[in-house]
């Protein structure tokens, strides 16, 4: 059922790829450049865990499975809802939606530890979200004299004409709020306790597709600050909390203990350098869509490689898990490969984006950022370094884990070929992704 | 009619005053849907010339959804997980009223440096929705309890949405009741998990949750 759709919605989504839709309902839904390179993230991304989760829940046709395919449905429609509308009230409707209806998801386990996250997730989240309804009211009130809409289009046409002031406390809120959401520090605080506590499946979603919706968000608040002529405020906010995001992550994956959490803080790392490249102008316009897709598929391998990792030993502590390369010798080599492609190692495709990036930083004449950038990068690929490594080598502390479960078929696939893409992407990017990033990063001014 | 919002709105930010200041969650349940059903009859007075069926149905929606249906459900979740009053606040409620009043002067502050682009009938509907968001704020940060700090995220509902008044002629409908009704669940879901919480901790302080940190 949950495959079904989702190959549905792949296929939904490649047609798009060669027919592009018209707008419909009265202009509230239409898929741009920008949408539409989102959209295919997230579908592929779904279509991977949903092959995963036939092998997650085995003996899976009980009642609480279904409720979870349910919502999982839902949190999918939703988060097309968000690639799709033109409209700022919509959208924030979507990405309100999104994060209700991941709520059960990330609560699946029900214990104490999880209903704490889920209780943090909920109130940042939904905080977050009122003040980027705020925000969206104040934009209204900017163009109250002459757009008196909040079409994306309509708003892009006069953006010129909007008041200023009100602008400019639109922009910060919407930031604040939509920040929030993507796990931009300091905001962040949800972000690792929901991560580490969902399962593991649901981590991968809400690292690779809820990131990059609410990522779309601020995209699109971009663009009517590229239309308004306001580009330099809205990048000095950016890389402001683009720098702050890479720090923390920084302090905090050091001598971390449990390597779902790390994996959780190099999100927020990765986001910050998103949030960075946006920030830099047109060649980090590029750089950082393109990361936003490769940041995706890496961190669907990092959390679907933990959720084997935690079938197998039923821990997330990392003094508990060694030895995984000699016990496990497929997951292992999953586990460095997701190691090498968060930390940007040349082969994957995370490192070219993350070239790109810096490229943005040196030749803008942005030294500090692109320092900053580089150390930080730096230090976080040691800490990783350390943890990862640490599990990979040595002997099982408990040697009955050993041999207790094998490496399903459908729980490999999915990794090999999510590992697969960010290899391709590392050496060559398709002329038809090129070509809808070169329009994506037109459309906000690259 | 303009001293008549005027007095209204007054009556909200007092009673946002009183909600900030007790203890009783019954009586804070309470108060807030007298607040939601006032806040509801703001768009009677500010548009009372140019009534429109849409309005009224917003404004409808809101007393409903705000005023009777929120606070039941509220009422039933603290019967449910029985839990009456707030203890030990983490901020005390001096200090919270101080903070509070504090804030209500500097929204009126924020407000006169903010030029609203078009005429509006009353000068004191942007302040008083500014100093109920403060509040909302101030009442998560500052109680322990899971269910005051809900009613702290719907006072800051109730300043946006007193806020977003002020755009109903310029919003679609579809919109607007979108919103609502995401509130609408996003409470409902909160309640829901209140229940977890308390079924899981044997209480509803949030201060029994601090097993996930660095």
């Amino acid at each position: 059922m949950l495959l079904f759709a989702a190959l549905l919605h792949s296929a939904c989504v490649f047609s798009f790829w060669r027919f592009r839709p018209l707008t419909s309902l009265n202009g509230f839904l239409g898929l741009d450049a920008l949408g539409l390179l989102v959209l295919s993230v997230v579908s592929v991304l779904f279509l991977m865990v949903s092959f995963y989760l036939m092998g997650y829940f085995k003996n899976g046709s009980d009642f609480s499975h279904k409720i979870f395919i349910g919502f999982l449905l839902f949190f999918l429609s939703f988060m097309t809802l968000v690639t799709i509308s033109r409209h700022f009230g919509l959208l924030l409707i979507g990405i309100e939606a999104t994060t209700l209806s991941s709520v059960p998801l990330i609560n699946f386990v029900q214990t104490k530890q999880s209903i704490e996250a889920t209780w943090k997730f909920l109130m940042i989240c939904l905080i977050g979200i009122a003040l980027a309804l705020l925000g969206t009211y104040f934009l209204a009130v900017a163009g109250l004299n002459n757009v008196q809409s909040l079409f994306i289009d309509k708003l892009l046409i006069h953006a010129k004409e909007l008041s200023l002031p009100w602008l400019k406390m639109s922009v910060i809120f919407l930031l604040i709020g939509c920040g929030t959401k993507m796990g931009l520090a300091p905001m962040h605080t949800w972000l690792p306790d929901a991560h580490s506590q969902a399962p593991s499946p649901i981590s991968a979603l809400l690292s690779g597709c809820l990131l990059n919706c609410a990522f779309l968000s601020i995209l699109r608040v971009g663009q009517v600050c590229h239309a308004a002529g306001q580009t330099p405020f809205f990048s000095s906010i950016l890389i402001l909390l683009g720098v702050i995001s890479m720090g923390v992550a920084f302090v905090f994956i050091l001598g971390q203990e449990d390597y779902k959490r790390m994996f959780a803080y190099s999100s927020v790392e990765h986001m910050g350098i998103l949030a960075i490249g946006i920030g830099l102008g047109p060649i980090g316009i590029y750089g950082a869509l393109l990361h936003m897709i490769n940041n995706a598929m890496t961190k669907g391998v990092a959390f679907l490689v933990t959720g084997n990792l935690y079938k197998q030993y039923h821990s997330k502590k990392v003094s508990e898990v060694k030895g995984v390369l000699r016990e496990f010798p497929i997951t292992g080599i999953f586990l460095l490969a997701s190691f090498l492609a968060v930390s940007g190692v040349p082969p994957f495709g995370t490192f070219i984006s993350e070239l790109i990036i810096l490229y943005a930083a040196i030749s803008g004449h942005h030294y500090w950022v692109a320092f900053f950038y580089c150390l930080f990068l730096a230090l976080i690929f040691i800490g990783i370094a350390d943890i990862i490594l640490r599990m990979i080598q040595g002997r099982p502390v408990d040697e009955t884990v050993s041999k207790s479960s094998r490496e399903s078929l459908s729980m490999i696939l999915p990794i090999l070929f999510l590992i697969v893409i960010i290899l391709i992407l590392g050496f060559y990017i398709p002329p038809f992704l090129g070509n809808i990033l070169q329009k994506a990063a037109g459309l906000l001014g690259g | 009619m303009n001293i008549w919002l005027d007095a209204i709105l007054i009556l909200v930010i007092i009673l946002g005053l009183f909600i900030v200041a007790s203890t009783r969650l019954g009586t804070m349940i309470q108060i807030f849907a007298m607040q939601s059903m006032i806040l509801g009859c703001v768009p009677f007075f500010m548009y009372a010339k140019e009534m429109e069926v849409y309005i009224m149905i917003v404004a409808l929606a809101a007393i409903v959804l705000r005023g009777f249906i929120m606070p039941n459900f509220l009422f039933w979740a603290i019967r449910h997980v029985s839990v009456r009053s707030e203890v030990s606040p983490f901020i005390g409620v001096g200090t919270t009223l101080l903070l509070s009043c504090l804030s209500i002067v500097g929204s009126f502050l924020l407000a006169s440096k903010l030029v609203f682009p078009v005429s509006i009938s009353s000068e004191l509907v942007i302040p008083s929705s500014f100093s109920l968001i403060i509040m909302g704020f101030i009442l998560i940060v500052g109680r322990t309890k899971a269910i005051s700090q809900v009613v702290g995220y719907l006072l800051l509902e109730n300043g946006i949405f007193l806020f977003a008044i002020l755009l109903l002629k310029k919003m679609p409908l579809l919109v607007e009741m979108g919103i609502l009704l995401d509130l609408f669940i996003a409470a409902v879901v909160m309640g829901i998990v209140v229940n977890n919480i308390s079924d899981e901790f044997n209480n509803t302080d949030t201060m029994a949750l601090t097993t996930l940190k660095d």
